[in-house]
């Protein structure tokens, strides 16, 4: 017990663990009727602080703004400073633009063509070309980017389907909606890339930006899944998200199951998982190792690991 | 969330099957503290994540402890029903008003039916009242809803521990616990300082907790 509780905090454990002397079995109905009423009160499976929806596309926007932000901040010798793969954060910047190009070729490519196959390949020269030029005009560069991406999005019509169809890019095929959350956790996961190499504190996305993320990080999972040897048909999970934008999934793990977003169902399942959805954020993102993964597991111990490295297999570097 | 606390208390929930060929630790009494708290703040994570799985291992643990102090106190059944249900569904609403921090979620039930089973016996009583307004003639002196609450969950273990404290401290105590007073008005109503009146709650505290541990491990 914490030092800070109060006496009649200590005097309340001892009498309500005195009162178990006179614990007495309610009757059976009310077990279901207590359940009932409060699944009546909030849906299973709806986090309590659910927050206010947004749409993809205001999620990128929220990414990149914070993204500016902290690049903004960013003093010269900082741009210099080791990130990821071999590049300084100037380089992962310069990867970033190369990204924006890439993604608006997609969207301007015709239906099933894919615009580029190889995320780091297509982008590297970028990369190590801007990781040579002064910050300022990588940064004036990669807002560029973002503002012609932004533009790009605002011309497409809802009416003509061109937000419906779906947009392939570096060996994936998604529909527009769940390509621009991936594009989020691209942006995010760059974004605490630098404040890592920066020495600034880790920042988690706006809850409804978390929420997006989670939800289609679940709706991968029999992708993820397929990505190890063991096959998911048949098998299923509940996956309990903790913290802003998590929820709680159950799901079938086979690729032709039934997208299980933001449903529970009824059943058994294989496996239970608690994670906090951050931290979940990070695995999908490869940015947490998959054996150290503070998560509580229930079941399949051994799919459960799967799971996890499949999904950190999902990420695109 | 941590595997290692969770398999500290494996008959508390459902262990990680990864933890499953894990040899019990020894049990160092902080540590098995600290693991309920954390279990218990898991739970509450859970729920405000609707994970209904957690509110019924919730019922399961604390159910009949929930159900029996409702009826004990209000005496009528049906009445220790909606109480339960009430408890149960605002935990569910509401999971985030639990702060493991501040104690066991027992604690927190136990303080949450209390309430509501008094709320509930008043309710009856302004029914009564209004179905025989003479009695309105005739205040009914004596304890009141609250008083007989009190003393209902009160066991004699308690009492009489704090029977043994001395004179200052039991003053403290009892204007604390039986009368709800806050620290600072302890201190008012006893005319000392705040930090006299702290201190007497706190040495109160460390002698009710080891007087108190046998009967405890008796009665659980």
């Amino acid at each position: 017990m914490n030092d800070h509780r109060s006496a009649r905090d200590a005097l309340d454990e001892l009498r309500y663990a005195l009162a178990e002397g006179n614990a007495q079995r309610p009757p059976a109905a009310l077990a279901d009727a207590v359940m009932a009423a409060a699944l009546a009160a909030r849906g299973a499976g709806r986090p309590v602080d659910d927050p206010e929806p947004i749409s993809p596309a205001e999620a990128l926007a929220h990414a990149a703004a914070s993204l500016g932000a902290l690049l903004g901040s960013l003093g010269d010798g900082e741009w210099r400073r080791p990130c990821i793969r071999g590049l300084s954060v100037q380089g992962v910047v310069g990867h970033l633009i190369g990204v924006e190009r890439d993604f608006q070729d997609a969207l301007r490519a015709p239906e099933g063509r894919e615009a580029s196959a190889d995320h780091v390949g297509s982008t590297d020269p970028l990369a190590h070309e801007h990781a040579r030029r002064p910050p300022a005009e990588t940064l004036d560069a990669w807002r560029a980017a973002v503002a012609g991406t932004a533009r790009l999005l605002a011309g497409l019509a809802p009416s003509s389907g061109d937000g419906e169809r779906p947009v392939a890019l570096y060996g994936l095929r998604l529909g527009l909606g769940p390509f621009l959350v991936v594009r989020t956790f691209e942006l995010w996961t760059h974004e605490e890339d630098i404040r890592r190499a920066t020495g600034r504190g880790l920042q988690p996305p706006g809850a409804a930006t978390l929420a997006l993320m989670t939800s289609l990080a679940v709706s991968l999972l029999p992708a993820a899944l397929a990505r190890t040897e063991r096959s998911g048909e048949g098998r299923s999970a509940r996956i309990v998200l903790t913290g802003p934008g998590g929820g709680t999934w159950q799901r079938g793990l086979g690729l032709s199951s039934a997208d299980g977003t933001a449903v529970v169902n009824e059943g058994p399942v294989d496996v239970r998982i608690v994670v906090d959805a951050v931290e979940f954020c990070r695995l999908v993102a490869n940015r947490v190792d998959p054996a150290t993964l503070a998560a509580v597991v229930t079941g399949d111990a051994a799919l459960a690991r799967d799971l996890f490295v499949g999904a950190a297999g999902l990420a695109l570097d | 969330m941590n595997t290692v606390l969770a398999r500290e208390r494996p008959e508390r929930a459902p262990a990680p099957a990864a933890s499953a060929a894990a040899t019990p630790r020894a049990r160092d009494p902080a540590s098995i503290v600290r693991a309920v708290d954390s279990l218990e703040a898991l739970l509450a994570a859970r729920l405000a994540a609707g994970d209904d799985e957690a509110l019924a291992e919730i019922w399961q643990r604390y159910g009949s402890l929930v159900f029996g102090l409702a009826r004990r106190l209000t005496g009528d059944s049906a009445v220790a029903e909606d109480v339960t249900q009430e408890v149960f569904v605002t935990l569910w609403q509401h999971p985030e008003r639990f702060d493991a921090d501040r104690g066991s979620l027992r604690a927190y039930l136990g303080v949450h039916a209390q309430r509501r089973a008094i709320d509930a016996m008043r309710r009856e009583g302004r029914r009564a009242e209004r179905e025989h307004r003479h009695q309105r003639l005739h205040p009914q002196a004596g304890p009141g809803p609250s008083d007989e609450a009190e003393s209902a969950v009160l066991s004699d273990a308690v009492r009489d521990a704090i029977s043994r404290l001395p004179a200052e401290q039991r003053e403290a105590v009892e204007l604390a616990y039986f009368n709800g007073l806050t620290h600072r008005e302890v201190a008012t109503t006893l005319g000392i300082p705040e930090g006299t009146a702290k201190s007497r709650l706190r040495l109160a505290q460390a002698k009710l907790q080891s007087w108190l541990d046998a009967t405890l491990l008796e009665l659980v």
